[in-house]
């Protein structure tokens, strides 16, 4: 009889402790994403490229070896160049990278998606692109005073159709 | 291996402090992937009921789940209570399971494919868990989301990143959210039921059902911490805002954290090198492979016992095809085969009287064929002296045996307990080769070949084909199961056994006669 109580008092501790071990890591420890004394800035988008070539007539000769149903005049090549990219916050260079070009025959766009933690507060923020030829220099580029809030997602997109970046 | 051993040692005294609380009949260690499979049935049937009240769009799950919660405690709340503990439940005894099996080497040789078939069981338990936590769209559904969608936009498999569909309130599709609702409630259930099937699909008499007790005990546990610690959201979405401290599921997201600290790269690969690893660890693991089970179809009589008896399913029956009057014959499947005999001991045919002819059973195993188990049980009885003699049977999962060979106590070892046929301790104690015939080996839950234990205490009551005879006086015979027995406790019983021997009549020498003679005649069955 006192066996049998013991056991059942021990059944009864293991299915709390269970209860405790399930209960408990459901939810605890907490986990800190982020503290309120920091922000992140989210550069994001997505974007072509210049072409890489010039289109470019097709001779007479190249046009005569084409079968007679695929003939055409111009010869337009599909590459974009690579899109370059720049952050700087408080004058420092925080990002610079080159994205390239999607797909096979890198003809698509350049997508690119980058988070970054920051301290909460006032910053000075640069934001520079090129999708261009020239070798120095940007395209685009937009400057601005930010105040970070606590834990803010601030978002920097860059609007092809307005060929603008866009703080958020 | 040193800690694989020493894993396993430690697993196994956890499996026996848990039987001694339990009892061996509700051990939840003997029941870990059925008690998986339980929570699984909690989860399903409180997800119906929650899915019921829940709203399947971005704009009204919050409050769908906020009233059931608050609104509707009593049944919507605790369900949605049951749904989540289950669920972390599940975890636990999936991951014991898992370790269980791996440390007592059961992934190798046939059972390579329920193995496999369970790894890859939690590659779609984790995310179907991870996607029920999406569904709430509270904080810790944000934090999911945005930190999910970074970790699959770095595999090359989306051209737009996904993590821009959690980048502010304009940029949340309802169409999105609709679809991980599909995946959450169909889709990966449709398939976890489906690699359920498969994984218990190649083994005899799966058990998928915890016995009672214990199904209403976790039940009862399950119930009473959904009112004690109701499961509650952690305020709505604010994707203006990144999330700052979570309540993590650490059953589910314990990967989570890592995703901010390492490379993604890092995350894939401790995500990956052990999933592989796993997977060919089968393949790769040295085991000695038995042979197979022969069928000798001329002592054949397709009684069916094998088939009845086989724990993985590798003897099966087909019509006769030798033109004998009987209906069906057994044929072996090969890969299936594990060596491990049980089909030997279950075969009428397999008894040691038979003398005038050569002893072949109808099925038998090469590398241990029932002649040789006379053989070698009549040299090691022949060295016996005393009156007490007693033959030691165990398998090779139990205790370790040979150092309990002494004067008085001869050793046989075989791949299960079960393989020896109950006319052997007939004709160990009525041939006068022993005076007690004591069997060891794992405990009857744990048993190595599943059933080895449960098949030869079932034949020793006469419950089970084929039944011990009932003039063996039972008293000759003792039994000690369980695999960690200590060395004290497995020498005090084979003692005690060998006074109580002393205590008894001598069997009576007509007896003897009678077996005698019987033994002679037989040539199908005992």
């Amino acid at each position: 009889m006192v066996i049998k109580g013991i056991k059942i008092l021990g059944q009864l501790g293991l299915y709390a402790l269970f209860a405790l071990v399930v209960g408990y890591f459901s939810t605890e420890p907490v986990y800190v994403n982020t503290t309120p004394e920091e922000a992140v800035i989210r550069l994001t988008f997505n974007h072509v490229g210049q072409l890489r070539g010039k289109c470019r007539k097709f001779t007479a000769e190249e046009i005569a070896k084409m079968a007679p149903n695929m003939r055409q005049t111009m010869d337009c090549p599909r590459e974009r160049l690579s899109v370059h990219v720049e952050m700087l916050l408080d004058n420092k260079q925080v990002y610079y990278g080159v994205v390239e070009p999607s797909g096979l025959w890198k003809d698509g766009e350049s997508v690119f998606n980058q988070k970054f933690m920051i301290t909460s507060g006032r910053h000075h923020l640069i934001v520079r692109m090129r999708d261009s030829k020239r070798e120095e220099g940007f395209d685009y580029e937009k400057s601005e005073w930010i105040d970070l809030r606590s834990r803010q997602n601030f978002i920097i997109n860059f609007i092809r159709e307005k060929h603008m970046f866009v703080f958020k | 291996m040193k800690l694989l051993s020493l894993g396993k040692d430690a697993f196994q005294y956890m499996e026996k402090g848990f039987g001694a609380i339990f009892g061996t009949q509700g051990n939840p260690f003997h029941y870990l992937g059925a008690l998986t499979i339980f929570f699984f049935w909690v989860v399903l049937v409180s997800g119906i009921y929650v899915f019921i009240l829940f709203e399947t769009s971005i704009f009204g799950a919050f409050d769908s789940v906020e009233y059931m919660t608050h609104e509707q405690w009593y049944l919507g709340g605790v369900m949605r209570s049951l749904h989540r503990y289950a669920s972390d439940g599940a975890i636990i005894t999936l991951l014991i399971h898992l370790m269980g099996e791996l440390l007592r080497g059961r992934f190798s040789g046939v059972r390579w494919y329920s193995w496999l078939s369970g790894i890859l069981l939690i590659w779609m338990v984790f995310p179907l868990g991870i996607t029920g936590y999406w569904l709430v769209w509270d904080q810790l559904a944000q934090y999911i989301a945005v930190t999910s969608s970074e970790l699959l936009d770095w595999l090359p498999i989306f051209i737009e990143p996904m993590v821009r569909n959690f980048i502010s309130e304009e940029s949340i599709s309802d169409r999105f959210f609709t679809l991980m609702a599909f995946i959450h409630v169909l889709g990966l259930p449709l398939f976890l039921v489906f690699a359920i099937w498969f994984h218990v699909l190649r083994i005899s008499r799966p058990i998928v059902n915890p016995p009672r007790a214990l199904a209403i005990g976790t039940m009862a546990m399950l119930l009473i911490l959904s009112f004690i610690k109701p499961a509650v959201s952690q305020g709505p979405t604010d994707l203006s805002k990144v999330t700052g401290e979570v309540g993590l599921d650490w059953f589910y997201l314990m990967v989570y954290p890592l995703i901010g600290d390492w490379s993604m790269g890092a995350v894939w690969a401790l995500l990956f090198i052990p999933t592989v690893f796993f997977c060919l660890l089968p393949f790769i693991w040295p085991v000695k492979k038995p042979a197979a089970a022969v069928i000798s179809l001329d002592n054949c009589n397709g009684c069916t016992r094998c088939f009845e008896d086989c724990p993985y399913a590798a003897v099966v029956m087909q019509p006769r095809t030798d033109g004998l009057k009987f209906k069906e014959e057994a044929i072996v499947d090969p890969t299936l085969c594990t060596g491990c005999g049980i089909c030997v001991g279950a075969c009428p045919t397999s008894t040691p009287y038979r003398q005038r002819s050569e002893l072949i059973p109808g099925i038998d195993l090469p590398d241990l064929p029932l002649s040789k188990l006379r053989e070698d049980l009549l040299k090691e009885t022949e060295k016996l002296k005393g009156e007490d003699r007693v033959v030691v049977f165990g398998c090779e999962h139990g205790p370790e045996l040979n150092r309990l060979k002494s004067e008085g106590v001869g050793v046989i070892k075989l791949p299960c307990i079960a393989m020896l046929p109950p006319s052997f301790i007939d004709y160990v104690i009525g041939r006068h080769h022993a005076e007690g015939v004591f069997l060891t080996g794992c405990s009857k839950e744990s048993c190595f070949h599943r059933f080895g234990v449960t098949w030869m205490e079932e034949r020793l009551a006469g419950e089970r084909d084929p039944y011990l005879r009932k003039r063996v006086p039972i008293e000759r015979i003792a039994k000690c199961w369980g695999e960690k027995t200590p060395k004290k406790e497995l020498d005090k019983a084979i003692q005690d056994f060998r006074e109580t021997l002393h205590s008894l009549e001598p069997i009576k020498t007509g007896v003897r006669k009678a077996l005698h003679s019987h033994g002679k005649e037989t040539k199908h069955g005992d």
